[in-house]
Protein backbone atom coordinates (compact mmCIF):
# COMPACT_ATOMS: atom_id res chain seq x y z
CA UNK A 1 0.00 0.00 0.00
CA UNK A 2 1.52 3.30 -0.70
CA UNK A 3 0.85 6.08 0.81
CA UNK A 4 0.64 9.94 -0.45
CA UNK A 5 3.58 11.97 0.45
CA UNK A 6 3.79 15.59 1.68
CA UNK A 7 6.67 17.73 0.78
CA UNK A 8 7.29 20.58 3.26
CA UNK A 9 9.57 23.70 2.33
CA UNK A 10 11.56 25.18 5.07
CA UNK A 11 12.71 28.80 5.09
CA UNK A 12 15.77 27.96 4.11
CA UNK A 13 14.13 26.22 1.05
CA UNK A 14 15.16 22.47 1.94
CA UNK A 15 12.78 19.69 1.37
CA UNK A 16 11.07 17.71 3.69
CA UNK A 17 9.12 14.43 2.13
CA UNK A 18 7.03 13.05 4.72
CA UNK A 19 3.92 10.85 4.60
CA UNK A 20 0.42 12.62 4.69
CA UNK A 21 -0.62 10.85 7.81
CA UNK A 22 3.12 12.77 9.54
CA UNK A 23 2.30 15.62 8.05
CA UNK A 24 -1.16 16.52 9.00
CA UNK A 25 -0.89 16.38 12.71
CA UNK A 26 -0.03 19.33 12.14
CA UNK A 27 -2.84 21.58 12.35
CA UNK A 28 -1.05 24.19 10.02
CA UNK A 29 -0.46 21.95 7.22
CA UNK A 30 -3.16 20.22 7.15
CA UNK A 31 -5.56 23.23 6.20
CA UNK A 32 -2.28 24.43 3.92
CA UNK A 33 -3.13 21.27 2.08
CA UNK A 34 -6.69 21.39 1.64
CA UNK A 35 -6.88 25.66 1.13
CA UNK A 36 -4.08 26.12 -0.74
CA UNK A 37 -2.24 24.77 -4.46
CA UNK A 38 1.13 23.58 -3.58
CA UNK A 39 4.16 25.49 -4.72
CA UNK A 40 5.93 22.84 -7.15
CA UNK A 41 8.93 22.63 -4.71
CA UNK A 42 6.47 21.78 -1.70
CA UNK A 43 4.21 23.16 0.93
CA UNK A 44 6.05 26.20 2.02
CA UNK A 45 6.85 26.84 5.35
CA UNK A 46 8.57 30.44 5.44
CA UNK A 47 9.31 30.51 9.38
CA UNK A 48 10.58 27.36 10.16
CA UNK A 49 14.34 26.70 9.06
CA UNK A 50 15.68 23.26 8.22
CA UNK A 51 17.48 22.59 11.97
CA UNK A 52 14.15 22.78 13.32
CA UNK A 53 11.88 21.38 10.69
CA UNK A 54 13.99 18.10 11.02
CA UNK A 55 13.36 18.19 14.44
CA UNK A 56 9.58 18.70 14.34
CA UNK A 57 9.32 15.30 11.27
CA UNK A 58 11.32 13.58 13.99
CA UNK A 59 8.93 14.17 16.37
CA UNK A 60 5.69 14.09 14.08
CA UNK A 61 7.45 10.67 12.39
CA UNK A 62 7.73 8.73 15.72
CA UNK A 63 4.17 9.79 16.89
CA UNK A 64 2.37 9.09 13.84
CA UNK A 65 4.04 6.21 13.62
CA UNK A 66 2.95 4.83 16.95
CA UNK A 67 -0.06 4.61 18.52
CA UNK A 68 0.42 3.37 22.49
CA UNK A 69 -1.86 0.48 22.85
CA UNK A 70 -1.05 -0.04 26.16
CA UNK A 71 0.55 1.20 29.22
CA UNK A 72 4.02 -0.33 28.38
CA UNK A 73 3.75 1.61 24.80
CA UNK A 74 2.72 4.61 26.59
CA UNK A 75 5.67 4.73 28.67
CA UNK A 76 7.97 4.01 25.76
CA UNK A 77 6.65 6.68 23.88
CA UNK A 78 7.21 9.22 27.13
CA UNK A 79 10.79 7.71 26.92
CA UNK A 80 10.90 8.47 23.51
CA UNK A 81 9.98 12.15 24.37
CA UNK A 82 12.23 12.77 27.33
CA UNK A 83 15.46 11.30 24.64
CA UNK A 84 14.39 13.86 22.12
CA UNK A 85 13.94 16.88 24.95
CA UNK A 86 17.40 15.61 26.18
CA UNK A 87 19.32 16.29 22.72
CA UNK A 88 18.47 20.17 22.27
CA UNK A 89 20.30 23.07 23.75
CA UNK A 90 17.58 25.63 25.06
CA UNK A 91 17.55 28.03 21.70
CA UNK A 92 16.64 25.10 19.89
CA UNK A 93 13.84 24.10 22.42
CA UNK A 94 12.43 27.77 22.30
CA UNK A 95 12.95 27.33 18.11
CA UNK A 96 11.04 24.36 18.68
CA UNK A 97 8.14 25.87 20.96
CA UNK A 98 7.81 29.03 17.95
CA UNK A 99 7.49 26.05 15.73
CA UNK A 100 5.13 24.14 17.53
CA UNK A 101 3.13 27.16 17.91
CA UNK A 102 2.98 28.27 14.27
CA UNK A 103 2.61 24.84 13.02
CA UNK A 104 -0.21 24.30 15.77
CA UNK A 105 1.01 20.96 16.98
CA UNK A 106 -0.29 20.40 20.23
CA UNK A 107 1.60 17.57 21.75
CA UNK A 108 4.90 18.88 21.13
CA UNK A 109 3.92 22.15 22.56
CA UNK A 110 2.58 21.00 25.46
CA UNK A 111 5.62 18.58 25.58
CA UNK A 112 8.07 21.73 24.76
CA UNK A 113 6.20 24.25 27.54
CA UNK A 114 6.29 21.95 30.09
CA UNK A 115 10.04 21.10 28.90
CA UNK A 116 10.71 25.13 29.82
CA UNK A 117 8.64 25.46 33.05
CA UNK A 118 10.94 22.04 34.50
CA UNK A 119 13.71 23.82 33.60
CA UNK A 120 12.70 27.04 35.35
CA UNK A 121 10.76 25.82 38.28
CA UNK A 122 14.20 25.37 40.65
CA UNK A 123 16.18 28.16 39.67
CA UNK A 124 17.16 31.59 40.85
CA UNK A 125 16.28 34.82 39.42
CA UNK A 126 19.96 35.43 38.27
CA UNK A 127 20.31 31.89 36.87
CA UNK A 128 17.32 32.49 35.05
CA UNK A 129 18.94 35.60 33.82
CA UNK A 130 21.83 34.18 32.82
CA UNK A 131 20.85 30.66 31.23
CA UNK A 132 18.10 32.28 28.98
CA UNK A 133 20.60 35.51 28.55
CA UNK A 134 18.60 38.23 29.90
CA UNK A 135 18.69 41.51 30.97
CA UNK A 136 17.84 42.53 34.45
CA UNK A 137 15.26 46.11 32.75
CA UNK A 138 14.54 47.12 36.29
CA UNK A 139 16.54 50.00 38.01
CA UNK A 140 17.41 49.62 41.43
CA UNK A 141 15.20 51.81 42.86
CA UNK A 142 12.04 49.95 40.59
CA UNK A 143 13.46 46.78 41.57
CA UNK A 144 13.26 47.66 45.44
CA UNK A 145 9.79 49.17 45.03
CA UNK A 146 8.21 45.76 43.26
CA UNK A 147 9.83 43.82 45.96
CA UNK A 148 8.40 46.03 48.17
CA UNK A 149 5.20 45.52 47.07
CA UNK A 150 5.90 42.05 47.18
CA UNK A 151 7.44 41.28 49.91
CA UNK A 152 7.90 37.32 49.69
CA UNK A 153 10.44 36.34 52.47
CA UNK A 154 11.48 33.38 53.93
CA UNK A 155 13.50 32.86 56.53
CA UNK B 1 10.99 34.05 27.10
CA UNK B 2 11.16 37.17 25.27
CA UNK B 3 10.57 36.01 21.72
CA UNK B 4 7.73 34.05 22.23
CA UNK B 5 4.33 34.78 21.84
CA UNK B 6 2.49 36.19 25.01
CA UNK B 7 -0.38 33.50 25.23
CA UNK B 8 3.05 30.58 24.84
CA UNK B 9 4.81 32.02 27.88
CA UNK B 10 1.67 32.48 29.70
CA UNK B 11 1.48 28.66 28.66
CA UNK B 12 4.55 28.39 30.69
CA UNK B 13 4.39 30.55 33.29
CA UNK B 14 0.99 28.38 34.15
CA UNK B 15 2.73 25.24 34.51
CA UNK B 16 5.39 26.30 37.26
CA UNK B 17 4.94 26.11 41.25
CA UNK B 18 3.26 29.52 42.00
CA UNK B 19 6.32 30.19 44.15
CA UNK B 20 8.48 29.58 41.55
CA UNK B 21 6.44 32.24 39.66
CA UNK B 22 6.56 34.47 42.49
CA UNK B 23 10.43 34.01 42.94
CA UNK B 24 10.56 34.52 39.21
CA UNK B 25 8.65 37.65 38.77
CA UNK B 26 11.56 39.53 39.25
CA UNK B 27 14.01 38.41 36.52
CA UNK B 28 12.54 41.51 34.08
CA UNK B 29 9.85 43.93 33.69
CA UNK B 30 8.40 41.79 30.55
CA UNK B 31 8.49 38.35 33.19
CA UNK B 32 7.18 41.05 35.82
CA UNK B 33 4.26 41.83 33.97
CA UNK B 34 3.53 38.36 32.54
CA UNK B 35 3.69 36.67 35.98
CA UNK B 36 0.98 39.23 36.76
CA UNK B 37 -0.96 38.77 33.65
CA UNK B 38 -4.67 37.79 34.80
CA UNK B 39 -5.08 35.41 31.64
CA UNK B 40 -2.41 33.15 33.05
CA UNK B 41 -4.07 29.68 32.24
CA UNK B 42 -4.07 28.63 35.82
CA UNK B 43 -7.69 26.89 35.56
CA UNK B 44 -6.70 24.56 32.85
CA UNK B 45 -3.89 22.84 34.89
CA UNK B 46 -5.66 23.35 38.01
CA UNK B 47 -7.25 20.41 37.78
CA UNK B 48 -4.31 18.34 37.87
CA UNK B 49 -2.78 19.87 40.78
CA UNK B 50 -3.11 18.54 44.53
CA UNK B 51 -3.71 21.69 47.01
CA UNK B 52 -0.72 23.09 48.95
CA UNK B 53 -0.53 22.83 52.66
CA UNK B 54 -0.47 25.26 55.59
CA UNK B 55 0.93 23.90 58.89
CA UNK B 56 0.14 26.17 61.94
CA UNK B 57 2.62 26.17 64.39
CA UNK B 58 2.08 27.73 67.95
CA UNK B 59 4.52 27.44 70.49
CA UNK B 60 5.33 30.78 72.36
CA UNK B 61 4.98 32.25 68.77
CA UNK B 62 2.59 31.31 66.32
CA UNK B 63 4.14 30.45 62.56
CA UNK B 64 2.58 29.26 59.13
CA UNK B 65 4.73 27.13 56.82
CA UNK B 66 3.53 26.47 53.52
CA UNK B 67 4.27 23.20 51.70
CA UNK B 68 3.41 23.83 48.00
CA UNK B 69 1.89 21.20 46.04
CA UNK B 70 2.93 20.17 42.46
CA UNK B 71 1.44 18.65 39.42
CA UNK B 72 3.21 15.29 39.40
CA UNK B 73 4.03 14.92 43.10
CA UNK B 74 2.61 14.80 46.18
CA UNK B 75 3.83 17.32 47.40
CA UNK B 76 7.61 17.75 46.78
CA UNK B 77 9.22 21.04 48.39
CA UNK B 78 9.74 21.74 51.83
CA UNK B 79 8.44 23.71 53.95
CA UNK B 80 8.86 27.19 53.91
CA UNK B 81 8.41 29.10 56.46
CA UNK B 82 6.19 32.55 55.95
CA UNK B 83 7.23 36.02 57.22
CA UNK B 84 3.60 36.94 58.59
CA UNK B 85 2.60 40.69 57.76
CA UNK B 86 0.54 40.52 60.80
CA UNK B 87 2.87 39.21 62.49
CA UNK B 88 3.12 42.84 64.84
CA UNK B 89 -0.12 42.95 65.43
CA UNK B 90 -1.20 39.72 66.16
CA UNK B 91 1.75 37.26 67.38
CA UNK B 92 -0.71 34.50 68.02
CA UNK B 93 -3.59 33.35 66.40
CA UNK B 94 -5.95 30.54 65.32
CA UNK B 95 -6.76 29.88 61.69
CA UNK B 96 -10.36 30.53 61.21
CA UNK B 97 -10.49 29.14 57.52
CA UNK B 98 -9.70 28.94 53.88
CA UNK B 99 -11.28 29.70 51.31
CA UNK B 100 -10.08 30.17 47.17
CA UNK B 101 -6.29 30.45 48.37
CA UNK B 102 -6.81 32.94 51.30
CA UNK B 103 -6.97 32.04 55.02
CA UNK B 104 -9.02 34.01 57.82
CA UNK B 105 -7.23 34.02 60.87
CA UNK B 106 -8.01 35.74 64.15
CA UNK B 107 -6.20 37.18 67.25
CA UNK B 108 -6.15 34.68 70.58
CA UNK B 109 -5.85 37.28 72.50
CA UNK B 110 -8.34 39.70 71.30
CA UNK B 111 -11.59 37.88 69.69
CA UNK B 112 -12.62 40.88 67.63
CA UNK B 113 -9.17 41.23 65.83
CA UNK B 114 -9.39 39.25 62.49
CA UNK B 115 -7.14 39.24 59.42
CA UNK B 116 -7.22 38.22 55.80
CA UNK B 117 -4.54 37.01 54.34
CA UNK B 118 -3.00 35.54 50.97
CA UNK B 119 -0.19 33.29 51.82
CA UNK B 120 1.16 33.33 48.15
CA UNK B 121 1.44 37.38 47.69
CA UNK B 122 1.93 37.56 51.25
CA UNK B 123 -0.85 40.65 51.84
CA UNK B 124 -2.59 40.69 54.64
CA UNK B 125 -5.55 43.22 55.87
CA UNK B 126 -7.59 43.63 59.23
CA UNK B 127 -11.16 43.39 58.94
CA UNK B 128 -12.68 46.48 61.04
CA UNK B 129 -13.80 45.86 64.79
CA UNK B 130 -17.45 44.66 65.62
CA UNK B 131 -19.35 46.07 68.72
CA UNK B 132 -22.09 44.46 70.01
CA UNK B 133 -24.15 45.57 72.94
CA UNK B 134 -23.10 42.39 75.22
CA UNK B 135 -20.01 41.34 75.68
CA UNK B 136 -19.32 37.98 74.19
CA UNK B 137 -18.39 34.51 75.67
CA UNK B 138 -17.85 33.04 73.04
CA UNK B 139 -17.38 33.90 69.58
CA UNK B 140 -17.57 31.76 66.48
CA UNK B 141 -16.15 32.72 62.44
CA UNK B 142 -16.93 31.33 59.66
CA UNK B 143 -15.06 32.56 56.32
CA UNK B 144 -16.13 32.33 52.67
CA UNK B 145 -17.06 33.38 49.14
CA UNK B 146 -20.11 34.75 47.61
CA UNK B 147 -19.62 33.92 44.34
CA UNK B 148 -22.08 35.54 42.06
CA UNK B 149 -20.41 38.97 43.69
CA UNK B 150 -17.31 37.12 43.51
CA UNK B 151 -16.07 38.75 47.18
CA UNK B 152 -14.79 36.91 50.28
CA UNK B 153 -17.53 37.07 53.33
CA UNK B 154 -17.19 36.70 57.05
CA UNK B 155 -19.79 36.06 59.33
CA UNK B 156 -19.62 35.72 63.14
CA UNK B 157 -21.53 34.49 65.72
CA UNK B 158 -20.95 35.93 69.39
CA UNK B 159 -22.73 34.70 72.50
CA UNK B 160 -23.27 35.54 76.09
CA UNK B 161 -24.22 33.31 78.57
CA UNK B 162 -26.90 35.60 80.65
CA UNK B 163 -26.24 36.45 83.89
CA UNK B 164 -30.01 36.63 85.03
CA UNK B 165 -31.16 33.41 83.26
CA UNK B 166 -28.04 30.86 83.79
CA UNK B 167 -30.32 28.78 85.54
CA UNK B 168 -32.57 27.98 81.98
CA UNK B 169 -29.37 28.22 79.47
CA UNK B 170 -30.57 31.48 78.71
CA UNK B 171 -27.94 33.02 75.90
CA UNK B 172 -27.59 35.93 74.19
CA UNK B 173 -26.33 36.35 70.61
CA UNK B 174 -25.95 38.58 67.41
CA UNK B 175 -24.86 37.49 63.56
CA UNK B 176 -22.80 39.94 61.84
CA UNK B 177 -21.75 39.80 58.45
CA UNK B 178 -18.48 41.75 56.32
CA UNK B 179 -17.76 41.71 53.05
CA UNK B 180 -14.33 42.60 52.03
CA UNK B 181 -14.05 45.11 49.20
CA UNK B 182 -17.81 46.17 49.84
CA UNK B 183 -18.99 46.80 53.59
CA UNK B 184 -17.28 49.38 55.37
CA UNK B 185 -18.26 48.06 58.90
CA UNK B 186 -19.80 44.71 59.92
CA UNK B 187 -23.90 44.39 59.41
CA UNK B 188 -25.73 42.86 61.97
CA UNK B 189 -28.40 40.14 61.57
CA UNK B 190 -30.04 39.47 64.52
CA UNK B 191 -30.51 37.14 66.84
CA UNK B 192 -29.05 33.24 65.99
CA UNK B 193 -31.24 30.06 65.90
CA UNK B 194 -28.27 27.95 66.38
CA UNK B 195 -25.94 27.13 68.95
CA UNK B 196 -22.63 26.18 67.03
CA UNK B 197 -19.68 24.35 67.79
CA UNK B 198 -16.99 26.70 67.03
CA UNK B 199 -14.52 24.39 68.11
CA UNK B 200 -14.37 21.40 65.89
CA UNK B 201 -13.63 21.82 62.28
CA UNK B 202 -16.34 23.56 59.33
CA UNK B 203 -16.30 22.56 56.10
CA UNK B 204 -16.80 24.60 53.28
CA UNK B 205 -18.73 23.16 50.40
CA UNK B 206 -21.60 24.33 47.92
CA UNK B 207 -20.65 27.47 48.94
CA UNK B 208 -21.76 27.17 52.14
CA UNK B 209 -19.73 26.69 55.84
CA UNK B 210 -20.92 23.55 57.54
CA UNK B 211 -20.90 23.64 61.70
CA UNK B 212 -21.54 21.30 63.86
CA UNK B 213 -23.97 22.38 66.49
CA UNK B 214 -22.41 21.57 70.25
CA UNK B 215 -23.76 18.38 71.92
CA UNK B 216 -27.44 18.87 73.18
CA UNK B 217 -27.64 18.05 76.78
CA UNK B 218 -30.88 15.61 76.39
CA UNK B 219 -30.47 14.11 73.23
CA UNK B 220 -26.98 13.51 72.91
CA UNK B 221 -27.04 14.54 69.22
CA UNK B 222 -25.56 16.97 67.43
CA UNK B 223 -27.04 18.56 64.07
CA UNK B 224 -25.13 20.12 60.31
CA UNK B 225 -25.77 23.81 60.66
CA UNK B 226 -24.86 26.03 56.76
CA UNK B 227 -24.19 29.06 56.48
CA UNK B 228 -24.68 30.18 52.29
CA UNK B 229 -22.67 32.87 51.29
CA UNK B 230 -24.58 34.04 48.68
CA UNK B 231 -27.72 34.29 50.63
CA UNK B 232 -26.60 35.16 53.94
CA UNK B 233 -28.88 32.35 55.67
CA UNK B 234 -28.47 29.50 57.99
CA UNK B 235 -30.15 26.36 57.53
CA UNK B 236 -29.87 22.39 59.05
CA UNK B 237 -28.20 19.80 57.05
CA UNK B 238 -29.21 16.39 57.21
CA UNK B 239 -26.33 14.27 59.08
CA UNK B 240 -25.49 10.78 58.24
CA UNK B 241 -28.69 8.98 59.16
CA UNK B 242 -26.93 5.20 60.25
CA UNK B 243 -28.20 4.93 63.85
CA UNK B 244 -24.67 3.89 64.79
CA UNK B 245 -23.48 7.95 64.50
CA UNK B 246 -25.84 8.94 66.45
CA UNK B 247 -24.36 9.18 69.69
CA UNK B 248 -21.17 9.61 68.34
CA UNK B 249 -19.33 12.35 67.94
CA UNK B 250 -18.01 13.12 64.82
CA UNK B 251 -15.92 15.83 62.59
CA UNK B 252 -17.11 17.74 59.16
CA UNK B 253 -14.27 17.72 56.62
CA UNK B 254 -14.59 18.36 52.75
CA UNK B 255 -13.95 15.64 50.26
CA UNK B 256 -13.41 16.37 46.91
CA UNK B 257 -16.49 19.06 46.92
CA UNK B 258 -18.56 16.95 49.16
CA UNK B 259 -19.44 17.33 52.71
CA UNK B 260 -17.50 14.50 54.89
CA UNK B 261 -18.14 13.36 58.54
CA UNK B 262 -15.09 11.53 60.39
CA UNK B 263 -16.06 9.31 62.94
CA UNK B 264 -13.64 7.95 65.59
CA UNK B 265 -15.31 4.49 65.95
CA UNK B 266 -13.06 2.07 68.14
CA UNK B 267 -9.90 1.31 68.58
CA UNK B 268 -8.70 4.45 67.00
CA UNK B 269 -10.52 2.91 63.58
CA UNK B 270 -11.71 6.12 62.07
CA UNK B 271 -14.78 5.83 59.53
CA UNK B 272 -15.30 8.66 56.41
CA UNK B 273 -18.93 9.15 55.48
CA UNK B 274 -19.70 11.53 52.65
CA UNK B 275 -22.59 12.60 51.30
CA UNK B 276 -22.62 12.12 47.73
CA UNK B 277 -25.61 14.32 46.75
CA UNK B 278 -25.46 17.21 48.37
CA UNK B 279 -28.54 18.31 50.84
CA UNK B 280 -30.05 14.57 50.40
CA UNK B 281 -29.67 12.86 53.52
CA UNK B 282 -30.13 9.66 52.00
CA UNK B 283 -27.02 9.91 49.89
CA UNK B 284 -24.59 9.92 53.06
CA UNK B 285 -22.52 6.44 52.78
CA UNK B 286 -20.13 4.85 54.70
CA UNK B 287 -16.95 5.26 51.82
CA UNK B 288 -13.79 3.81 53.91
CA UNK B 289 -12.45 2.80 57.15
CA UNK B 290 -9.30 3.34 58.17
CA UNK B 291 -7.18 0.66 60.61
CA UNK B 292 -5.09 1.58 63.83
CA UNK B 293 -2.35 3.22 63.65
CA UNK B 294 0.54 4.31 65.90
CA UNK B 295 3.84 6.74 65.32
CA UNK B 296 5.63 3.74 65.00
CA UNK B 297 3.58 2.68 61.88
CA UNK B 298 0.40 0.95 61.12
CA UNK B 299 -0.97 -2.19 62.60
CA UNK B 300 -4.41 -3.78 61.73
CA UNK B 301 -6.28 -3.89 64.61
CA UNK B 302 -6.44 -7.63 65.26
CA UNK B 303 -2.54 -7.52 65.88
CA UNK B 304 -2.79 -5.06 68.90
CA UNK B 305 -3.18 -5.87 72.19
CA UNK B 306 -5.82 -4.88 74.54
CA UNK B 307 -3.85 -2.51 76.80
CA UNK B 308 -2.29 -1.17 73.06
CA UNK B 309 -5.78 -0.57 71.69
CA UNK B 310 -7.52 0.70 74.95
CA UNK B 311 -4.39 3.29 75.27
CA UNK B 312 -4.29 4.18 71.71
CA UNK B 313 -7.92 5.16 71.79
CA UNK B 314 -8.05 8.12 74.24
CA UNK B 315 -4.43 9.34 73.27
CA UNK B 316 -4.70 9.65 69.97
CA UNK B 317 -5.28 12.95 67.44
CA UNK B 318 -5.89 12.11 63.63
CA UNK B 319 -7.94 14.79 61.44
CA UNK B 320 -8.65 13.96 57.48
CA UNK B 321 -6.49 17.02 55.89
CA UNK B 322 -7.95 16.78 52.47
CA UNK B 323 -8.15 14.01 49.08
CA UNK B 324 -5.92 14.39 46.93
CA UNK B 325 -6.22 13.89 43.08
CA UNK B 326 -4.79 10.31 43.17
CA UNK B 327 -7.90 9.38 45.07
CA UNK B 328 -5.83 9.24 48.17
CA UNK B 329 -6.40 10.87 51.38
CA UNK B 330 -4.32 13.00 53.38
CA UNK B 331 -4.04 12.33 57.27
CA UNK B 332 -2.46 14.24 60.12
CA UNK B 333 -1.70 12.08 63.12
CA UNK B 334 -0.62 13.62 66.55
CA UNK B 335 -0.06 17.12 65.30
CA UNK B 336 3.30 15.77 64.06
CA UNK B 337 2.68 13.34 61.08
CA UNK B 338 1.19 13.69 57.25
CA UNK B 339 0.51 10.35 55.83
CA UNK B 340 -1.13 9.55 52.67
CA UNK B 341 -3.66 6.45 52.89
CA UNK B 342 -5.36 4.93 49.44
CA UNK B 343 -8.39 3.54 50.34
CA UNK B 344 -8.34 0.82 46.92
CA UNK B 345 -4.97 -0.98 48.27
CA UNK B 346 -5.81 0.00 52.51
CA UNK B 347 -2.25 1.11 52.29
CA UNK B 348 0.04 4.01 53.85
CA UNK B 349 2.21 6.08 53.10
CA UNK B 350 4.68 8.44 55.47
CA UNK B 351 5.17 11.96 54.08
CA UNK B 352 8.46 13.20 55.20
CA UNK B 353 9.73 15.99 54.30
CA UNK B 354 13.27 18.20 55.75
CA UNK B 355 12.25 20.33 57.98
CA UNK B 356 8.69 19.56 59.08
CA UNK B 357 7.76 21.44 62.37
CA UNK B 358 7.73 19.16 65.36
CA UNK B 359 4.05 19.87 66.01
CA UNK B 360 1.39 21.25 63.86
CA UNK B 361 -1.80 21.50 62.15
CA UNK B 362 -2.29 21.30 58.42
CA UNK B 363 -5.14 22.83 56.26
CA UNK B 364 -5.46 22.48 52.90
CA UNK B 365 -5.57 25.21 50.43
CA UNK B 366 -5.02 26.15 46.97
CA UNK B 367 -2.55 28.93 45.82
CA UNK B 368 -4.16 32.09 44.31
CA UNK B 369 -1.87 34.44 42.98
CA UNK B 370 -5.22 37.01 43.37
CA UNK B 371 -3.92 40.19 44.74
CA UNK B 372 -5.72 41.55 48.04
CA UNK B 373 -5.93 44.76 46.41
CA UNK B 374 -7.84 43.27 43.77
CA UNK B 375 -10.20 41.51 46.51
CA UNK B 376 -10.91 44.70 48.31
CA UNK B 377 -11.97 46.77 45.49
Amino acid sequence: MSTKKITLLSSDREQFIVDEAVAIQSQTIKNLIEDTVPDEDGIPLPVVHSRILAKVTEYLTKHANYKPHNDAAKEELKNWDVKFLGKLDNNTLFDLILAANYLDIKGLLDLTCQAVADLMKGMSVEEVRKLFNIENDFTPEEEEAVRKENQWAFD
Amino acid sequence: MERLPREVALDIFSRLPITSLHRLKFVSKLWYSLAKDPHIPFMDKATNKNPSLILHCGLQEDHLYLIESDIQAHFDISPLKLDLPFKSVTPNFNIIGSCNGFLCLSDSQSLDTLHVYNPLTNESTQLPTTSTNFSPDRVVVGFGFSPTTKKFKVVRTVYAYSKRFTYFGYVKSDISIYTLGIDDSWRSQGKSAYWLDGQSPTALVNGSLHWLTQLHKYTQSQEIVSFDFETEKFDIVGGPSCDCLKKKRYSLVELGGCLGAVVWVHFGQLEVWVMKKYNMRESWSKDFAIIAYSLDGFNPVNELTEEMQNTRVWNRTGRVVCLLRSGEILLEFDNQKLVCYDPTKDEFKNLNFDGLPNSFASIALTLSPVSLNGVQR
